[in-house]
């Protein structure tokens, strides 16, 4: 069976992969590219060759990033029917989890290459800086590793990391993390973290890994389950089984953490778009690098679709679960990029009575989320324009809206006040009132549409007619 | 006679109809009407204009109404 991994799908996709001829510099140049495909609306994977150093040298590591800028592209290799049932797709497919297996450091790629001492430099990768407020280049595809040492059970999941030396750099994990926790508990037992992070996969290693699970459980099978088939699992160098890594991995950097040790850590540009602060941030004392003959560097692209697109649609699936859990009335959720993770929109079929509002209280809950909306399912809710159609027309607010504050939230938040620990949060129930008589019209007023046959005609000759020096807005 | 159905006015806080239907006594489709209409209909001062037939009738001539109440 061919592996899956970077490469592969790399191979499946190469007409969506873009190649720059231009070289182009690990300091913003590559980032700014997608900028230019956000703006667009177009998202090409793009793969950077030899990207130009800080110390003006050429790097032999290209650079890939995009990768999941697409919500079709990023569906499709996920083997989703549509990018819109993400969630409820998704989300069977966890139940149906397949055990990780364990192969020999010689069938692991990743460990084609084994760097220690001197050899092992954080600074030789192509890390990029981001924004212009970011201090230095960071790792922002490194999934960082830990285990629980109560249970053994490990995480996976991405944090970022500021290479400040050879062999140092900063490791910033929100204190809500699995990670994080982890860490806390090796340290209360006056211990150091060890830590490793996998840079490089296929898109289904590296999104199924971001899956919100409980703790303590392991990412491992649930990535076995978005494959079809067992993750392959390799010892690490540094910490041999307690932290196994994924073997068809492109890169990774293993060391510990140091116990009740932080350094200022940031600014850094966030999923929300803005630069958040500098904060104090234990950081990882690297103690090897593996990596394959000819590595690529995954980067994601912090507070751009490329990053925001995967993460939003695993957080899909932990809301439709949430929601399920109140009512089947539940058949889609949509957490749209322009509302970063803070915003939600839930479409619902025939709810009954209090049931648009139960699922609205039941997806609140979840720690990263400040606004959901429900709808019925006549409304496109990846659609901003019908969500704002729906919100413009079927709701009184006192009525529809309510508040809920002092629940759990994101830290990072650029709203909260200086010293906040929580949020204040909103649900807003833009359904239509339920038809109350069978046989009977709802008893609201009915959509303005032209006949089916007539919009066709139309759509076809507005095609056809269509000229470039038409007026976009 | 029109068969006349009111809705239950509920609570405040709960989703509720927002406009009347009326389906036609002559094609016997729907469409709908504000409250005021309704009233002036009901007092006999105006009539119902079916959209799809055309055909005027006043309140008996309906074959359903479906009214909202007033909150």
């Amino acid at each position: 069976m061919a592996a899956v991994d970077l490469r592969s799908f790399l191979t499946e996709n190469a007409d969506k992969v873009w190649q720059p001829k231009e070289y182009l510099a690990v300091e913003h140049e590559i980032t700014a590219l997608q900028y230019a495909g956000d703006w667009a609306g177009s998202y090409p994977v793009i793969l950077v060759d030899n990207p130009l150093m800080p110390d003006g040298s050429r790097s032999d590591i290209p650079v890939l990033c995009n990768m999941t800028a697409s919500r079709e592209l990023t569906a499709k290799v996920l083997g989703l029917s549509d990018h819109r049932l993400a969630g409820p797709e998704l989300f069977q497919r966890i139940s149906g989890a397949i055990e990780p297996i364990s192969v020999k450091s010689g069938d692991a790629p990743v460990q084609e290459v084994v760097l220690n001492g001197t050899d092992c430099n954080l600074e030789n990768l192509p890390a990029l800086k981001q924004h212009v407020y970011d201090p230095g280049r960071y790792l922002t595809a490194a999934h960082a590793t830990t285990y629980d040492p109560d249970t053994g059970v490990d995480n996976t999941a991405i944090q970022r990391c500021w290479i400040k030396g050879p062999r140092k750099m900063t490791y910033y994990a929100v204190p809500s993390s699995h990670n994080a926790r982890n860490m806390r508990k090796f340290w209360a037992r006056g211990e150091d973290c060890p830590i490793a992070f996998w840079i490089g996969h296929h898109p289904a290693v590296s999104i199924g890994s971001q899956v919100k699970q409980d703790y303590p459980q392991s990412h491992w099978s649930t990535v076995g389950g978005f494959l079809s088939e067992p993750l392959r699992l390799v010892p690490s160098i540094t910490h041999g089984e307690k932290i196994m890594v994924p073997a068809d991995a492109e890169i990774v950097v293993e060391g510990w953490i140091p116990r009740d040790k932080m350094e200022p850590d940031g600014p850094f540009g966030e999923y929300h778009g803005y630069s958040g602060p500098q904060v104090l941030a234990p950081y990882c004392e690297v103690s090897c690098i593996t990596r394959r003959q000819e590595a690529i560097y995954h980067d994601y692209g912090s507070g751009l679709t490329d990053m925001l697109v995967p993460d939003n649609m695993m957080m899909e699936v932990k809301l439709f679960g949430m929601a399920r859990e109140v009512t089947p009335a539940v058949n889609a959720i949509h957490v749209p990029v322009s509302g970063r993770r803070f915003h939600a929109y839930l479409k619902l079929s025939d709810p009954m009575a209090g049931e648009a509002r139960d699922v609205l209280a039941a997806v609140l809950a979840y720690r990263r989320l400040k606004m959901a909306v429900s709808v019925d399912d006549d409304i496109d809710i990846f659609d901003e324009q019908e969500i704002n159609w729906a919100l413009s027309t079927r709701v009184q607010w006192e009525r529809d809206s309510f508040q809920l504050s002092g629940l759990s939230g994101s830290t990072l938040d650029p709203s909260l006040p200086s010293g906040a620990r929580t949020v204040s949060k909103i649900g807003i129930d833009a359904t239509l009132p339920q038809s109350e008589l069978a046989g009977a019209p709802k008893p609201t007023l009915p959509r303005s549409v032209v006949p089916d046959a007539a919009l066709e005609n139309a759509v076809e000759m507005f095609s056809a007619a269509k000229s470039v020096t038409w007026s976009e807005q | 006679m029109a068969n006349i159905k009111i809705l239950g006015s509920g609570h405040w806080r709960e989703k509720r109809g927002t406009v009347n239907w009326v389906s036609c006594g002559s094609c016997e489709e729907w469409f709908h009407t504000n409250q005021r209409l309704t009233t002036e209909v009901d007092a006999g001062r105006s009539r119902f204009h079916c959209p799809n037939c055309q055909t005027e009738f006043e309140f008996d001539g309906a074959r359903e109404i479906v009214l909202v109440p007033n909150r």
